[in-house]
């Protein structure tokens, strides 16, 4: 493998090149009409623009991505993260064309991409899921069975429906009927189709992932696990490794069972798969992103892997260079998605120039970027800035590396998530690792974050007025001479 | 003699405060530029990034961020307050775009007369939709975008006469 596209832009389009320069692979970048200026574009040995601004038009253009490829003697294509990264298709085109995609087989990816295959798939290998239904319901009395048998609280989703629409918790027995009445008569109107999905609401969940790495000779490993809970808008915001609940014994069990919902699927190369871990412990099988995920580098800090050279050895065939046992976790690695949107309005995003974009640096502190002073935050993509790494001997350590990185970076002309951040890391909560998945909605509000702002500006107010009145000192001096 | 100073910050906030205000706030000058606070036993570290004594402004950073501060004084603020001011809004003669987007719709065309506050055009910026109001009454000059345009931050929109 002598030649590798990057199917993408911005910070990951970088990660990925930067692996391949040290392996001695060359580079290609792709971009739209709008990321001419874009990093990734000088980073890269060769690029080529493959149309406008949109990503419809662009990033997302499969085939005229393949014919590049070719045109320009490619070996093989890294499709990074979002755009075509887990579509199907795409992954079968490039083999076609007689190109290597690092990634999982298009079966694989298909298996997964849908959520009840996905299920059927893992059903053999005892994979703790989520109590529910595995159909539709449209029966009122066979609903009202159903959710007594499963046990309260109970979530009700609209079998047509998604992202939410619809959804119903049901806490106890007493509400039950006019629930499940209502969620069918809603999903009805809005869908046109009554039927629900019933299952066991987890009411206090945390987000916990494990990386999982296959290679072609069936072995497979787990890397341990991430926790993602802290969310925003059912996105991630801040990650870390390892998690702050996990118990040697429980790590050893959720990660053989993501080694399972691998092998379930016969998947290659680097993926995550995500669990929902309740109050009492139990783990519950959410999915599996069939790509490397955004928040990678925590992995790669605690573990000492690089993933992405992982995945291109892989795909060239290699055999995994280590063992399950090999593998150790050393210290503590936190990141904070630097994302240009507003905390103070509803996480909105921010447009503009990055006016001033000064990058924090240090020992521990690692930052995945993107961007660069001066650069405009296009509008077409993801407000993804970057990713502010650090890692330390423990927590408390990476957590208080991360207040100082976050005071480092500087940012003017976009609002960013850096505030959010350095709220997070102050936060009794966060701090003694007793959150989940709703710390937003029970622990964050804009007004604290703009009461610690005012005092601030206060300061900044009297420091301007102590330095305005000795000038003004200093101009009388000469006049009274 | 205490004079009062009104000491805005970023345009958000507005203090009233006086050479006597400052005594609550432990400063201590470090170098030309910087200087430690000490405000309710809180340790802060501030720098003068840059000072325009002759406008009374001032930009401070806090903890590594930094806030745009302007102080009035009392002969300012009457000035002000007679409306003697420069740049008010009646004498803005061009809307600049502020933010990039793409230009959805435009609802006027030159030599069209506009009320304070009528719709000018539509801007789509980060999937939302933007109304572009006239901050002033006044007639069309010159119309400088054209529908489906996608535009810059501070791009040239509309300009009056």
């Amino acid at each position: 493998m002598e030649k590798i596209l990057v199917a993408n832009r911005g910070e990951i389009a970088l990660r990925v090149m930067k692996t391949a320069r040290k392996m001695g692979i060359e580079t290609v970048a792709v971009f739209s009409e709008a990321d001419r200026d874009a990093p990734h574009v000088r980073y890269a040995d060769q690029a080529v623009c493959i149309g406008e601004a949109p990503s419809s038009k662009s990033y997302l253009r499969g085939a005229h991505i393949v014919e590049i490829a070719n045109s320009m003697g490619v070996d093989a294509i890294h499709p990074g993260y979002g755009f075509l990264s887990e579509n199907a298709g795409f992954a079968q085109t490039v083999t076609e064309q007689g190109l290597v995609f690092i990634g999982p087989g298009p079966e694989a990816i298909q298996t997964m991409g849908d959520k009840l295959a996905a299920k059927e798939a893992v059903k053999a290998y005892n994979i703790p899921m989520v109590p529910g239904t595995d159909h539709a319901i449209s029966d009122l009395d066979e609903a009202l069975e159903v959710a007594r048998t499963i046990g309260f609280p109970i979530l009700i989703k609209a079998a047509a429906g998604g992202g939410g629409k619809g959804m119903r918790i049901v806490q106890a027995e007493n509400e039950l009927k006019s629930q499940i009445q209502r969620a069918m008569s809603e999903a009805e109107s809005a869908f046109g189709d009554g039927s629900v999905f019933i299952e066991k609401y987890i009411s206090s969940p945390r987000h916990i992932e494990i990386q999982v790495m296959a290679d072609t000779h069936g072995n497979i490993l787990h890397f341990f696990e991430r926790e993602c809970s802290i969310q925003r808008r059912h996105q991630k915001v801040v990650e870390e490794a390892p998690s702050s609940v996990l118990t040697p014994e429980l790590r050893d069990r959720m990660g053989k069972a993501a080694v399972d919902v691998a092998r379930a699927c016969g998947y290659v190369g680097a993926g995550t798969v995500e669990f929902l871990l309740d109050a009492d412990h139990n783990f519950y099988f959410l999915e599996m992103n069939t790509r490397l995920q955004v928040e990678h580098p925590v992995t790669e800090l605690i573990t000492g892997v690089d993933l992405v050279a992982l995945q291109i050895r892989v795909a060239r065939g290699e055999e995994l260079p280590m063992a399950q046992e090999d593998l150790e976790i050393t210290g503590h690695a936190l990141e904070l998605r630097v994302y240009a949107e507003d905390p103070q309005n509803d996480f909105l995003p921010s447009v503009g120039t990055l006016e001033r974009y000064r990058l924090p640096e240090g020992p521990g502190i690692r930052v995945d970027n993107g961007f660069e002073e001066g650069m405009q935050v296009p509008i077409y993509y993801d407000p993804m800035l970057s990713k502010l790494i650090t890692y330390g001997a423990n927590r408390i350590e990476a957590i208080q590396r991360m207040l100082e990185a976050i005071s480092m970076y500087q940012v003017e002309g976009v609002a960013t998530t850096l505030p959010f951040g350095d709220f997070v890391c102050r936060h009794p909560a966060f701090r003694s690792g007793d959150f989940n998945t709703h710390f937003v909605g029970e622990h964050y509000s804009a007004a604290q974050l703009r009461a610690r702002e005012e005092k601030e500006a206060r300061i900044a107010a009297a420091v301007a007025l102590k330095q305005y009145l000795e000038d003004q000192k200093q101009l009388r001096i000469p006049t009274e001479n | 003699m205490s004079v009062p100073y009104k000491v805005s910050v970023n345009g958000e906030w507005s203090f009233e405060m006086d050479a006597k205000a400052l005594d609550p706030f432990d400063m201590v000058r470090m170098d030309a530029s910087s200087i430690h606070v000490l405000s309710e036993h809180q340790s802060y570290k501030t720098t003068i990034l840059a000072s325009d004594f002759h406008k009374k402004s001032y930009r401070v950073s806090v903890s590594g961020k930094p806030y745009d501060v302007r102080i009035t004084d009392a002969l300012d603020a009457l000035i002000s307050d007679m409306g003697f001011e420069v740049g008010s809004a009646r004498n803005i003669s061009q809307i600049e775009a502020p933010m990039p987007g793409l230009i959805l719709d435009i609802q006027v065309s030159e030599g069209d007369a506009v009320q304070e506050g009528d719709a000018l055009l539509v801007l789509e910026a980060m999937k939302m939709e933007n109304v572009i109001l006239s901050p002033r009454e006044g007639v069309v000059k010159k119309v400088a975008v054209t529908k489906g345009m996608a535009v810059d931050k501070k791009h040239l929109l509309v300009e009056f006469e």
